[in-house]
């Protein structure tokens, strides 16, 4: 009797810990280190918190797997293999502040709307910190997968007078294509969830049906698109 | 025995009380984000926000930082110093951001000077345009001072994500145990 009820206290205490210290972001329920990442045990937690380091964004959601098909003009599920220069600008931005980007290069697996192939590589621009750099991405960047669904931003620039200059890879003429904040989501053979760069799986509206892993993601997405 | 069994009672309660009770079920960790260097948050407009359709809605949101917390703020008018704790900017934001916070320069782990991005155009898609960038604007600020995003019925603020649900003031300000960590860190 005495052992049941250590043990029952010790649960209720745990459970009153983990309550009481309140709302952690989802994120830290993936959470990996370093030497597990390299042991072929990646996970994207490194990446996203590198990517995401000091920056916050506000963005408009996309309120469905329905919006989210209606609104993008590539959806592809694939492997990232590569985080390089993003697009810059024609004038540098003002005593050295700018908004930086990466390319992120995914291998394709599979396609669920707009124009690639399997096995061919798409190029999506993501908005990091100023403290990340492609170099460091990359690093982290190994062995994760990915789903992404993409804007074509070709056309856009970031004020009037100044003309994006495009990465390497992405030739003039093809589209220049950017991740949704919350179209962009990274799972590793660590990781139990998929994780957002700039989102959070609890911010998702209803209508995604709480997906958790890519699997659940793409199942939305493919639903929808049919 | 009997000591255990009140013991467990007692422990039980308060795992409970701190799941449902609305104080503690909102609780938040703080920062969530990061600290600026100070509470004194300096802030400058840049050329293009000042010239921008509401350059208003920057003074807006650093009225409402320094007459709802403890913090102070001060305009230093138009951005030049690395050191001034907020620059404020009115840019074309890429695909559906709204609004961006960044800490641009580290002292640390705190922040020495924050960009506050605004993305006018996005922000007036749908209704309500002049609270939404309200909203966006103490939302931003928000960021720079240590909070991170809130969901609707965790903390009904300013700290949500996306497009105001209403016009109710709530969505223009910062909640009330958001305000509690501020205040005894500054």
């Amino acid at each position: 009797m005495f052992k049941r009820y250590v043990i029952a206290m010790t649960a209720a205490a745990a459970a009153a810990f983990f309550a009481l210290t309140g709302c952690a972001g989802d994120r830290s329920a993936t959470t990996g280190t370093a030497s597990e990442a390299q042991a072929d045990t990646a996970s994207a937690t490194q990446l996203a918190s590198a990517a995401a380091r000091g920056l916050e964004l506000d963005y408009d959601k996309l309120a469905s797997p329905a919006a989210a098909v209606a609104a993008s003009e590539l959806i592809v599920r694939g492997t990232l293999v590569g985080v390089t220069d993003g697009i810059s600008y024609s004038k540098a931005g003002q005593a050295g502040r700018s908004v930086p980007y990466v390319t992120l290069v995914i291998k394709v697996d599979s396609v669920l709307k707009g124009t690639a192939a399997a096995g061919s590589t798409v190029y999506a621009q993501l908005n990091i910190s100023s403290s990340a750099d492609a170099a460091q991405l990359a690093k982290a960047a190994q062995n994760l997968k990915v789903v992404a669904v993409l804007d074509d931003i070709s056309g856009w620039t970031p004020a009037k007078g100044v003309t994006v200059v495009r990465p390497k890879g992405v030739a003039a003429g093809d589209p220049l294509y950017l991740a949704f904040p919350d179209g962009l989501w990274l799972q590793g053979a660590a990781d139990k969830a998929m994780v957002g760069v700039h989102a959070e799986r609890a911010e998702m509206s209803s209508a995604w049906g709480a997906p958790q892993t890519l699997d659940q993601f793409w199942a939305a997405l493919g639903k929808a698109a049919k | 025995m009997r000591r255990f069994r009140i013991a467990l009672i007692a422990i039980i309660a308060a795992a409970a009380g701190s799941l449902f009770l609305p104080g503690q079920a909102s609780a938040t960790v703080y920062p969530e984000t990061w600290l600026p260097d100070s509470g004194l948050h300096t802030y400058c407009f840049t050329g293009g926000f000042s010239s921008s359709i509401d350059p208003g809605t920057g003074t807006y949101a650093m009225n409402i930082l320094d007459s709802t917390t403890d913090m102070t703020i001060s305009n230093l008018g138009a951005c030049s110093a690395n050191t001034t704790d907020v620059w404020w900017w009115s840019l074309d934001l890429a695909g559906t951001i709204r609004g961006q916070a960044e800490c641009i320069f580290w002292s640390g782990s705190v922040c020495d000077s924050a960009d506050v991005r605004i993305d006018f155009a996005q922000i007036d898609i749908g209704d309500n345009d002049i609270a939404d960038r309200d909203k966006t604007s103490v939302h931003e600020i928000g960021h720079t001072i240590g909070l991170g995003h809130h969901s609707p019925g965790e903390h009904n603020c300013a700290m949500i994500s996306g497009e105001i649900p209403s016009l109710d003031i709530q969505w223009r300000r910062y909640h009330a145990h958001d305000i509690s960590h501020i205040n005894a860190q500054f």
